[in-house]
This record gives C-alpha cells, structure tokens and sequence, in this order.
C-alpha cells in the first residue's frame, strides 16, 4: 500500500471518527433528587445502584433477585435507588408505577414493588389492571379511601414524569438499566456479570 | 448468477454500480453512526437477544462493531479501497443474515432487529433479513464493476512518463 493511500486512508478515519466524538453525549444534566420511601440500603453509602424500571417488564422482574443478591453481599455499603421508566408497549406499566408512588405515599414502597414484581404474570394480561391494584393496596393494610382517591386522580403521577424525563436524558432505551456510581448496566445478564465489579469500584472512588 | 456477474462487469453498469456503492456506503455508515450515539451496553443488550455469542464477549462485539460499520460506510462511500470495502460489507451483511435467520429458526422472539441502534428506522427481523440481502447482492455488484468517482481511480492513477527529448 503506498503512502499515499495510507494517508488518505488515515484521513478519512480520523474526520470520521471526529464526527462521532463530536456528535456523541457523553454528560448528562442529571438529579439524584429521589424521594426517600424509593431508597433502600445505607443513606451515606458511596455505591449507589439506580435502577430505571419497568412494573411490567419481565427482565426487570427477573433482576429483582440479581439486586437483593447485590444489597446483602455489600450491607452498609451500597444504597438501591428505584427509578420509574414504565414503557409505553406495556399497558399497565405507567399505572403499576403511579400506584407504587400512591403507596409510596403511605411508607409502603417497596411492599407494594415487591408484590407488583412477584404478580406480574396475574396482573400483566388483565383488561383492568386497577381493581388488581386496590386489592394488593388492600393486603398491604394501606388507608384505601386515600390510596383509591389518589390514584384515580393520578395524583403522584408528576413523580413518575419525573424520572422518564430524567431516563431520556441519560439515554435509557431499555429496561433494566442500572447506573452503578454512574456506570451503565443494561439489563439483567449485565447486572449479574457485572454488577459486584462495578460496586467494588464505585467503593474504591 | 453469470448474467449478474457479466451485466455487473460491463461498462453500461457503471451508473448503476456507483448508485449501489454509494446505498451501501450510506447504509453502513448511517447504521454504525446511530450505534454509536446510544451506550455500548443497549447494542450488547439487543445482541444478547440472538444467544450466539458469550455473555463475555458481547461488550467487545458491542464497541468495535459499530465502527466496523462507520468506517466501511464511509470508505465504500468515497470509494476507498472499494473491492476490499465490498467484501468486508459483504462479510458484515451475511453475518446478520445469519444471525436474524439463526435466530428465527431457534423461534427466539426479537422485537427489533437492532441493525441502526435506537436511532434509525426499527426494522423487523424478517424485514432486516431482506434488506440484508439485497444489501449483500448489491455488494457482489460493486465488487465486479467498474466504479466512477471514486478515490481509488485518482489514487491508482500512476504519472504518465516524460516523453524522451529527441537528441540534437
């Protein structure tokens, strides 16, 4: 190959090359102002696993254990964010979230994601995912005047906007994705792969 | 087939054969473009859905794949290097043809083929496979014909030799 050629060649790679680098985001004007009920773990820890997730999405459901597995092998160590990102394919997603923030509300956060988790597959493929909520609101022993009223109104609904906002603007196209001190994980097979290493590193920082 | 390569070879086909190079190389560019502006980790993501390669490898393929792609385009594009550019294309394009259709026969459900990342055209698998194969036949074409305005010509061109001065 002449050195001519080379040189066009490297040329032409490099411009390219420029033009990706310079069109990529790589910073995000991102909040970590999550309310408390949806943090779990030590509140000082300095790993922080965010999770971006979807009630009705069976990769999340999946990766539920993969996180529990995260939290008690660093107790102390590592606090759990839960953020909403209900995607628009899944028909109760966005009210499976509006309905965990409604609980949220009344300290029982995490209950009430366990058991949406848990009962996917029974409230997945229901015509009216509703009533199922109110009777999951009901077992949990929650004030149902209170919870019925708010989630007809949609009341906690901004707090889910919120977080949809904030997954766009860091790129999350799929769900699980998980942010480990701000390293991307996409999915569960990553999480397991992945997950300790980065919380070691994040710890290190 | 020898029709093909014989109408690709004549010089009536160098229109079209440069309308065939600059699709490919638009394609291939655009596709490892828009791979490129979204993390690695959702291309490994989407790959991991066609269980061909190892969990471990999956990031490697996810970040180099995309500028495979890119560079290619981009050279096919200019036509640099051209018959070598086809055969990578070539070899890219029945790799994917290979995995959407290995994945089909496996009856692994894929949403989305994930051929321009999340920001281009979402094509469904059986749609990727066509395109990708039109795409592989277009370059066997670029591959056996002449091509016009590209790089290669003026890089090819050697100085023609000085004519002998007659001695006085």
């Amino acid at each position: 190959m002449s050195g001519k050629r080379l040189g066009v060649g490297l040329v032409l790679a490099v411009a390219a090359v420029l033009v990706v680098l310079l069109c990529r985001q790589t910073q995000w004007n991102v909040s970590l102002r999550v309310p408390s009920y949806r943090q779990k773990g030590n509140p000082e820890a300095r790993a922080i696993l965010m999770e971006f997730s979807d009630f009705q999405c069976p990769n999340c459901a999946e990766s539920q254990p993969t996180i529990k597995k995260l939290l008690e092998g660093n107790k102390e160590k590592l606090r759990i964010v839960f953020r909403h990102y209900p995607l628009n394919t899944h028909k109760w997603a966005r009210l499976a979230a509006q309905a965990a923030e409604t609980a949220g509300m009344q300290g029982r956060f995490w209950e009430f994601h366990d058991m949406l988790f848990e009962k996917q597959k029974e409230w997945s493929k229901v015509p009216d995912a509703k009533p199922v909520f109110l009777q999951y609101a009901a077992q949990l022993g929650l004030d149902m005047d209170r919870f019925q009223r708010e989630l007809d109104s949609q009341r906690w609904d901004g707090l889910v906007q919120q977080d949809l906002i904030e997954g766009v603007a860091r790129q999350v196209n799929a769900t699980p994705t998980f942010f480990i001190n701000e390293r991307r994980v996409a999915g569960n097979s990553q999480l397991q792969a992945n997950g300790a290493r980065l919380v070691e590193l994040a710890l290190m920082e | 087939m020898t029709k093909f390569f014989e109408l690709a070879r004549s010089p009536k086909a160098a229109p079209w054969a440069l309308g065939a190079r600059l699709l490919l190389g638009v394609v291939l560019a655009l596709s490892g473009f828009f791979k490129l502006m979204a993390p690695a980790e959702e291309l490994a993501l989407t790959m991991e859905g066609y269980r061909l390669l190892e969990p471990g490898r999956l990031m490697t393929f996810a970040r180099v794949l995309p500028w495979v792609e890119l560079l290619v385009g981009v050279y096919l594009f200019v036509g640099y290097s051209t018959r070598l550019m086809s055969v990578l294309a070539g070899g890219l394009f029945a790799t994917f043809i290979f995995a959407i259709v290995s994945a089909l026969a496996r009856g692994i459900a894929l949403a989305d083929c994930g051929c321009f990342g999340r920001g281009g055209p979402h094509l469904s698998p059986p749609q990727a496979a066509a395109m990708d194969v039109v795409l592989l036949l277009l370059c066997a074409a670029v591959f056996y014909s002449p091509q016009k305005f590209a790089i290669d010509n003026w890089l090819n061109k050697t100085p023609s030799p000085k004519k002998p001065q007659p001695s006085k």
